[in-house]
């Protein structure tokens, strides 16, 4: 019967303790938000690293297409930065070429192409080749980098698609931990008829510059 | 807006000067604030972080020392030197490098191999993505460009793989391959198979299908456009370089599909890298 009269009280306190703690729950009396202890994460969590491997920029400059005279080039480039050695780039641009030799001295005589849009995309892989540090006066100091690429791409001129080799040096100053100023210099490479039918290799100097971000 | 354009000579000068005009700024910004590790000063006493370490992880050092370098590269110059005990905060990570600010506030790079070393704050190892060769072995993606040759055309591609068991991949490419008369589009997908992943030399054998259209040059006007559909099989080797990098080289030989009375054999060869996930 004690047995009996005890299992009845320890129930009802059982239960009593749970609606309190029911109680306490919906009164916003949780523990946790009467005393938040100010304890650092002990564990490293490496997804809230930020990682910064690419690198996004805008490309302007002067691109010497062979027998059209220099134009102005506009592009993007996109960098990966696989080690700080080496990184792969994807640039893309465009100039709109000037007049041949042809049609100058021949005005309205000479039939080119209408398409005088020259456009191109490369896949690149980059060198960095000699990195290191560039100071301005006496307090700033910014890291460098002195750069090689090479690559191929497809090149669009004269309602031709050539397939180009491209390959240049190229300067880059970091001003802060995420913007970038470069300078670069390459050749875009490719096979045309133009002028004469006969196919040659032609030179096309890109000297160009950029600012980009690293995210 | 097309007089501008079209007027090389008036227009250089303006970017250049805007260029000029923003990097100076953003050097003299930081040059007063003192918030920026690119920026490392001269003296001893500078080279310090404004950052609010209280929203950055921190780690303890558990070797003798620890190097503080100026630049995320083994070149830059040592500035600094963090001991045994003392804490380093987080605050980002650049390819095997990460930016770290230490106790007395100063800023600079640490080399991965030397952030492994030390501790998280309840004693246990930290642990930070690596690239190596057994990851590679690891590896569940991979993207890559590859060059190469299409039946006399130039070709450039890309790619994209799933590792799906150690052995087997599935890989799409794209690639457009520039010939003297014609321009040749290709999509495949491919079923691939090493059957030795840890070898330095690693072998692979697959087949696949896809779509190739070929575009005749401008030129040729009496051609015209086709798309047919293709099977191939293809083997190549692999071969893994350092941290995600991977060199590939690989030959495929197709089976063109035509609409004419006998299919059309084409063979490709191929070189490239790949980065792998």
């Amino acid at each position: 019967m004690d047995r009996r009269i005890q299992y009845i009280f320890l129930a009802l306190l059982l239960g009593l303790s749970n609606s309190y703690a029911i109680a306490a729950d919906e009164n916003g009396n949780d523990p946790s938000e009467i005393f938040e202890p100010k304890i650092e994460r002990q564990q490293v969590d490496e997804a809230l690293v930020d990682d910064e491997d690419f690198e996004i920029g805008l490309v302007f400059g002067t691109l010497g297409i062979e027998d059209f005279g220099a134009a102005e080039l506009y592009g993007v480039r996109f960098n990966y930065f696989i080690n700080e050695d080496f990184f792969l780039q994807i640039s893309a641009g465009s100039a709109k070429a000037g007049l041949s030799s042809a049609e100058q001295l021949f005005p309205g005589n000479v039939v080119v192409s209408n398409d005088k849009d020259f456009q191109f995309y490369d896949l690149n892989l980059g060198w960095n080749i000699l990195p290191g540090e560039a100071f301005w006066g006496e307090d700033v100091a910014v890291n460098t980098s002195f750069y090689l690429v090479v690559g191929a791409g497809n090149t669009s001129f004269l309602d031709n698609k050539e397939f180009t080799l491209t390959y240049g040096a190229g300067y880059r100053a970091l001003l802060n931990d995420w913007l970038a100023f470069s300078v670069d210099t390459r050749n875009h490479r490719f096979n045309s008829e133009y002028p004469v039918g006969e196919i040659k290799s032609t030179h096309n100097l890109e000297f160009s510059f950029s600012v980009s971000a690293f995210f | 807006m097309d007089k501008w354009f079209s007027n090389g000579v008036k227009l250089t000068p303006v970017i250049l000067l805007g260029l000029c005009w923003l990097s100076l700024s953003v050097a003299a910004s930081d040059a007063t604030s003192d918030a920026n590790p690119a920026f490392v000063k001269q003296s001893d006493s500078q080279n310090t972080s404004e950052r609010d370490r209280d929203a950055l992880q921190s780690v303890v050092v558990a070797e003798p020392f620890v190097n503080l370098y100026t630049g995320p590269g083994v070149g830059y110059p040592v500035f600094h030197v963090v001991e045994k005990g003392e804490f380093l905060w987080l605050v980002k990570r650049k390819y095997n490098w990460f930016l770290v600010v230490s106790k007395d506030g100063k800023e600079g790079w640490v080399p991965l191999l030397d952030m492994q070393k030390t501790k998280n704050h309840d004693g246990s190892d930290v642990t930070f993505a690596t690239f190596n060769e057994r990851d590679f072995t690891a590896r569940s993606f991979e993207v890559g460009v590859k060059v190469g040759d299409f039946e006399g055309a130039n070709l450039i591609a890309v790619s994209g793989s799933w590792q799906w068991t150690p052995n087997l991949a599935a890989e799409l490419v794209v690639g457009q391959g520039l010939g003297d008369f014609s321009e040749v589009r290709q999509t495949t997908i491919a079923m691939l198979n090493s059957p030795w992943p840890e070898w330095q030399y690693s072998p692979y054998f697959g087949v696949g299908t896809g779509i190739v259209k070929v575009f005749p040059s401008a030129a040729l006007v009496q051609e015209i456009d086709r798309k047919d559909e293709a099977v191939f099989v293809a083997a190549g080797i692999k071969r893994y370089v350092s941290d995600r990098f991977l060199l590939r080289m690989e030959y495929r030989k197709y089976a063109i599909l035509t609409s004419q009375p006998t299919n059309e054999e084409i063979e490709e060869w191929t070189v490239g890298f790949n980065i792998f996930f």
